[in-house]
C-alpha cells in the first residue's frame, strides 16, 4: 500500500498515475534551420556564374559551351542541396515519428507496470480478506467443538453419577 | 431471552440401520455448461473492460501529405527558353531531381514500413499485457470465490459433524443409564 488515502485506494489517480508526459525528440527547429540552409545553398549554387571561367584561351572563355557546362554544374550542385534539404525533411519526420512511438511504448509500458502494481495490491488485499474469513470460520468452529465436547462430557458425567448412586 | 438459532444444515439423526449408499458422483462438471448438481462458483468469463481493450500505440503510416513533402525534391533548373542547349540542361536537372526523389521515396518507404512494423508489434504487446492483467484478475476473483465456498462448506459440515457427534454420544449415555436402571431393578426382583 502506498497510501492510506481512501480516495486512492481503488482507482488510478495521483498514486498510480503515469509519469511520462510527452514525446522527447530532437528540436524540430534544428531540422528546419538545416533545411533552410540547404535550400539557400541550392539557390546560391544554382547561380551558374560561379562556375563561369573568364580565363583561358580562345573561345572557351565566356563561350556558349562554357556557359552550358557551368549551367549543368550549377544545376547538379543545386540538385544535391535540394536533395539534402529533403533529407533533412525526412530526418525531421522520422525523428518525430520515432519519438512519438517511443513515447507511446513507454507510456504503455508504464501503464502495464501500474496495472501490475494494482494487481499486486488487490491480490494482497484479497488474501487478507480471505484470511479474515478463514479465521472467523476457524474460531467459530473451534468454539463450537469445545462446547460440543463439554456437552458430551456432561452426559457422561450424568451416567457416572447414576452409576454411583445405584 | 433470545430466540434459538436455526439448525445449521439439513441434518437429523439417522435411524434404521446402515443407510443406503449415496449415488455415485459420476463425472465432474464440464466448463462453460450450467450444471445444477455443481453450481458454478465465481465468474465464468474474463471481464473485458468497458469499451474493450484500448492501446495508446498508433499504427498509422506517415501522413500522405508528409510523405509528399519528403519526396518532393525540387528541380534545380526550369527551362523557359528554347535554345539548343536548354532542353539538355533541363533534362540533366530532371535526372538529378528524379534520382533524388526516388531515393527519398525509398528511404521514406523503408522508414514508414519499419515504423508500422514496430508500432504494430508494440500495440499487440500492449493489448496482450492488458489481457494478461485481466486474466490475472479473473484468476484472483475465481480463486477467492472457490476459497470462500470451500470455507463456508467446511464450516457448515463441521457444525453438522459436531451436532451428530453430540447426538450419538447423548444416545449412548442414555442407553447406558437405562441399562443401569434395568439391571438394578432386575437385582431387586
Amino acid at each position: 500500500m502506498f497510501s492510506d488515502d481512501p480516495q486512492t485506494k481503488y482507482r488510478t489517480n495521483n498514486t498510480y498515475a503515469t509519469t511520462f508526459t510527452a514525446p522527447v525528440g530532437p528540436d524540430p527547429r534544428t531540422f528546419d534551420k538545416a533545411r533552410n540552409e540547404a535550400m539557400a545553398q541550392a539557390s546560391y549554387q544554382g547561380n551558374t556564374r560561379q562556375f563561369d571561367t573568364t580565363v583561358g584561351k580562345g573561345i572557351a572563355a565566356g563561350g556558349k559551351m562554357q556557359a552550358f557546362r557551368s549551367g549543368l554544374m550549377g544545376d547538379a550542385e543545386a540538385g544535391k542541396a535540394f536533395a539534402q534539404a529533403q533529407q533533412e525533411q525526412l530526418g525531421k519526420f522520422s525523428a518525430q515519428s520515432a519519438a512519438n512511438l517511443q513515447f507511446q511504448e513507454r507510456l504503455s509500458g508504464e501503464r502495464g507496470w501500474v496495472r501490475d502494481l494494482l494487481m499486486d495490491r488487490d491480490e494482497n488485499l484479497t488474501k487478507e480478506r480471505m484470511s479474515a474469513y478463514k479465521r472467523y470460520v476457524d474460531v467459530n468452529l473451534g468454539d463450537y467443538e469445545r462446547k460440543i465436547k463439554e456437552a458430551v462430557a456432561a452426559e457422561r458425567r450424568s451416567t457416572e453419577i447414576l452409576g454411583g448412586l445405584i | 431471552m433470545a430466540a434459538p438459532r436455526p439448525q445449521v444444515g439439513n441434518w437429523k439423526p439417522y435411524k434404521g440401520g446402515k443407510p443406503p449408499d449415496p449415488p455415485p458422483a459420476g463425472q465432474g462438471p464440464i466448463i462453460g455448461q450450467p450444471n445444477t448438481r455443481f453450481p458454478t462458483v465465481g465468474p465464468t468469463e474474463i471481464a473485458v473492460p468497458a469499451g474493450g481493450y484500448q492501446s495508446v500505440i498508433d499504427t498509422a503510416p506517415l501522413d500522405q501529405g508528409k510523405r509528399n513533402q519528403i519526396t518532393a525534391v525540387p528541380v534545380a533548373f526550369q527551362s523557359n527558353r528554347t535554345t539548343g542547349g536548354d532542353p539538355s540542361r533541363a533534362a540533366f536537372a530532371r535526372a538529378v531531381s528524379d534520382t533524388s526523389r526516388n531515393a527519398m521515396g525509398r528511404a521514406e518507404n523503408k522508414f514508414s514500413t519499419d515504423l508500422m512494423q514496430q508500432s504494430q508489434k508494440s500495440r499487440s504487446e500492449d493489448l496482450l499485457s492488458q489481457k494478461q492483467s485481466a486474466a490475472d484478475r479473473f484468476r484472483m476473483d475465481l480463486s477467492k470465490n472457490i476459497f470462500d465456498t470451500d470455507t463456508s462448506t467446511r464450516y457448515t459440515q463441521g457444525i453438522m459433524d459436531g451436532s451428530q457427534m453430540f447426538e450419538t454420544e447423548k444416545r449412548n449415555e442414555e442407553a447406558k443409564r437405562t441399562a443401569m436402571v434395568m439391571r438394578m431393578i432386575g437385582g431387586l426382583l
